[in-house]
């Protein structure tokens, strides 16, 4: 049982209450993340990617229901909970402790009336019962860890003394100081340099290194994928629409959103040629639209056919390697 | 305008050895503080020019383009727009120069009025400069918003009805109002989605095209600035490392820090790249490093290099890098 995930999501739904009925927000997602892996989740707004990452700490807005499916954790010690179903005193010990979760506006997640020393060292101290001075030391050294300059002047500090980058960079300290199984990390470096963006992201693969923690790494950048994760989801309203091994999917995607959303970066048109760049591709219309049957991404697609627009869509394999295609075409791409 | 058009013009703006420096407050008994934001910033920007300002939060990337803008004090050094010192300029005649130098910035949301529909928002700049009766001003709001991909409807809406893309255009729209020459884009696009990203990136790009307007654009986005801009300007703790012609910069990054910027950025089928700088923290501003300010992270510095800032000296055609050792990287 040792290979057994640390995070199992099967068929997990998601709703939300809406003026008439409920809308759904996650549908019948299903994935695993093993100890020691990342797993890149990938999408972009409305894709489902940060609903499915509150789901698991069970962070949903009141709005917000979970509507089917499970969502398994197992913790250092081995056992395992549904914490879909866990009640209120379970999920409290798991949050912080088992599973922590970088977000990625900071200020949600520090408290603006305390300074950065005191709530780093109220998380190691609440968690791993060690005395106060020792908790401080252990902040200092997440501080210094993260690449926060003068980390012993930075403990004295409230929030709003630091800049946006570094607040980032405290929290990221905070959430890893409790050393947990599963790391939530979403969108943690979007508003960081690139500098600070690979020293976090090689942070988190040190820690990973050092504890086995496997990590969710929660993003809009599929140019990210490669440097961190082994394995990709990607998403789009609500639903996977592609699954694989990282190199792989990005080498070659096997679903036209995936696809689309590659063109359009713009590390993938450099070094450029022309005294004026070409336009970027983009992808037309809006996820916001979608269709009452068949394809969610069909109305943007430019392989969709009148098959594409009717009956359920379902993700497949798609060839040998474990890689899954929620598209009819995937076989042309 | 053509490449060669913008190199016979004149300068659209001049920034030499530019300084800008805060104080912070100490507490009861501490002295106050230096915050050494920009540091003897000097570079260029031709009419119809995209140029990438480029560095870590930091860097001083947006004081420079805040002190452009006149919404910072600069300590000393000279900002010059077609020749006028921009530093200088009081009551009138900044309000004059506000009308040729626009701003966007990262956060439309925040920096669009919620209370006001879309119309008068983008109205707002042409009310101010007494541009336009009011039918003129609504017009030229329609033509606005077509020249930034909305439609016309939208300015009986207000911003919370759009999405963060289409409120960024709207961002940009308002700053079109007044017919600049210069657009000081903060981040423009570091808050969308990717592919949101992708259209705003186009259409600065084809408003560049279709209105000869020049961009200083501010990003920390090394692929974004490599494909959109013409040339580069890497800023680190407040200094000016290195200036190139993004095509150059894109195949060979010249300065240690530049480097490691690229090596950094994300790029397809790069894993993570392990860091050779030991002492990898970046400084504070508050305490620079003395000599190179990027010394402390430099893999190639020597004992010389904390004598005093190198000069940013021209190593090629268009291209200028502030590194003792450039001779090792040429």
């Amino acid at each position: 049982m040792l290979d057994a995930p640390v995070l199992t999501l099967e068929a997990l739904s998601v709703r939300f209450a809406a003026d008439r009925g409920e809308v759904v927000a996650l549908e019948d997602v299903s994935f695993a993340v093993s100890a020691g892996e990342t797993l890149a989740l990938v999408g972009e707004s409305g894709s489902g990617k940060s609903v499915t990452s509150l789901s698991i700490l069970r962070l949903l807005p009141p709005s917000g229901r979970i509507a089917g499916g499970r969502i398994l954790f197992r913790g250092w010690s081995g056992e395992t909970v549904d914490l879909a179903t866990a009640d209120e005193a379970a999920l409290r010990a798991i949050r912080g402790a088992g599973v922590s979760m970088v977000f990625q506006e900071p200020m949600s997640a520090l408290n603006p009336a305390f300074t950065i020393g005191a709530q780093i060292a109220e998380t190691i101290a609440l968690h791993q019962r060690v005395p106060w001075r020792d908790a401080l030391a252990r902040a200092e050294t997440a501080l210094a860890k993260v690449g926060i300059a003068e980390p012993a002047r930075r403990l004295g500090q409230y929030p709003h003394q630091l800049s946006g980058g570094m607040r980032q960079r405290a929290m990221i300290a905070m959430a890893v100081a409790c050393r947990p199984a599963l790391l939530i990390a979403d969108e943690p470096t979007t508003a960081l340099d690139v500098t600070t963006q690979a020293r976090v992201l090689e942070l988190i693969a040190a820690l990973q290194v050092e504890t086995g923690m496997a990590v969710l790494f929660v993003t809009h950048n599929l140019a990210l994928v490669p440097m961190i994760a082994s394995r990709v989801v990607v998403m789009y309203a609500g639903q996977i629409v592609e699954a694989g091994a990282a190199g792989e999917v990005l080498a070659g995607p096997k679903h036209p959103y995936t696809r689309a959303l590659l063109e359009c970066l713009p590390a993938r048109h450099l070094p450029r040629d022309a005294a004026a760049p070409r336009p970027l591709p983009t992808i037309e219309g809006s996820s916001a639209v979608r269709p009452a049957a068949g394809c969610a991404f069909a109305p943007r697609c430019p392989l969709a056919t009148l098959q594409c627009e009717t009956g359920e869509i379902v993700l497949r394999a798609v060839g040998a390697d474990g890689r899954l295609s929620r598209c009819l075409r995937a076989e042309l791409l | 305008m053509s490449a060669a058009d913008a190199a016979v013009a004149g300068p659209l703006l001049e920034v030499v050895g530019l300084t800008t420096r805060f104080r912070l407050p100490g507490g009861p008994g501490s002295t106050p503080q230096i915050v050494h934001a920009a540091e003897d910033v000097s570079f260029t920007v031709r009419p119809g020019e995209i140029v990438g300002l480029i560095g870590e939060s930091g860097s001083g990337k947006s004081t420079v383009g805040r002190t452009i803008l006149r919404l910072e004090q600069a300590t000393s050094g000279r900002v010059a727009f077609q020749g006028e010192d921009v530093l200088a300029l009081k009551a009138r005649a900044l309000k004059r120069y506000r009308r040729r130098v626009q701003a966007i910035f990262q956060d439309p949301a925040s920096s669009l009025d919620p209370r006001m529909r879309v119309g008068e928002i983008i109205a707002e700049p042409l009310v101010v400069h007494g541009i336009g009766a009011r039918r003129e001003r609504e017009a030229r709001v329609v033509w606005l918003l077509e020249q930034v991909g909305l439609s016309a409807d939208a300015r009986r809406r207000y911003p919370h009805a759009f999405s963060g893309g289409q409120r960024q255009r709207i961002g940009i729209a308002r700053a079109l109002a007044v017919g600049p020459d210069l657009i000081v884009a903060d981040e423009p696009v570091s808050a969308l989605d990717v592919s949101v990203q992708a259209q705003v990136i186009n259409l600065l790009q084809a408003l560049r095209l279709r209105m000869g307007l020049a961009l200083l654009f501010i990003s920390h986005d090394l692929p974004t600035v490599e494909f959109l801009c013409d040339r580069v300007v890497v800023m680190y703790l407040g200094r000016v490392m290195e200036i190139a012609p993004a095509a150059a910069f894109a195949r060979a990054p010249l300065h240690p820090y530049s480097r490691r910027l690229a090596l950094d950025a994300p790029r397809f089928g790069a894993r993570l790249a392990t860091h050779s700088d030991v002492g990898g923290e970046t400084p504070s501003p508050l305490s620079p490093p003395s000599g190179c300010v990027f010394r402390t992270r430099c893999p190639h510095a020597i004992a010389d290099c904390a004598r005093a800032p190198p000069a940013l000296e021209p190593v090629t055609e268009g291209r200028a890098v502030a590194c003792l050792r450039k001779e090792l990287f040429i």
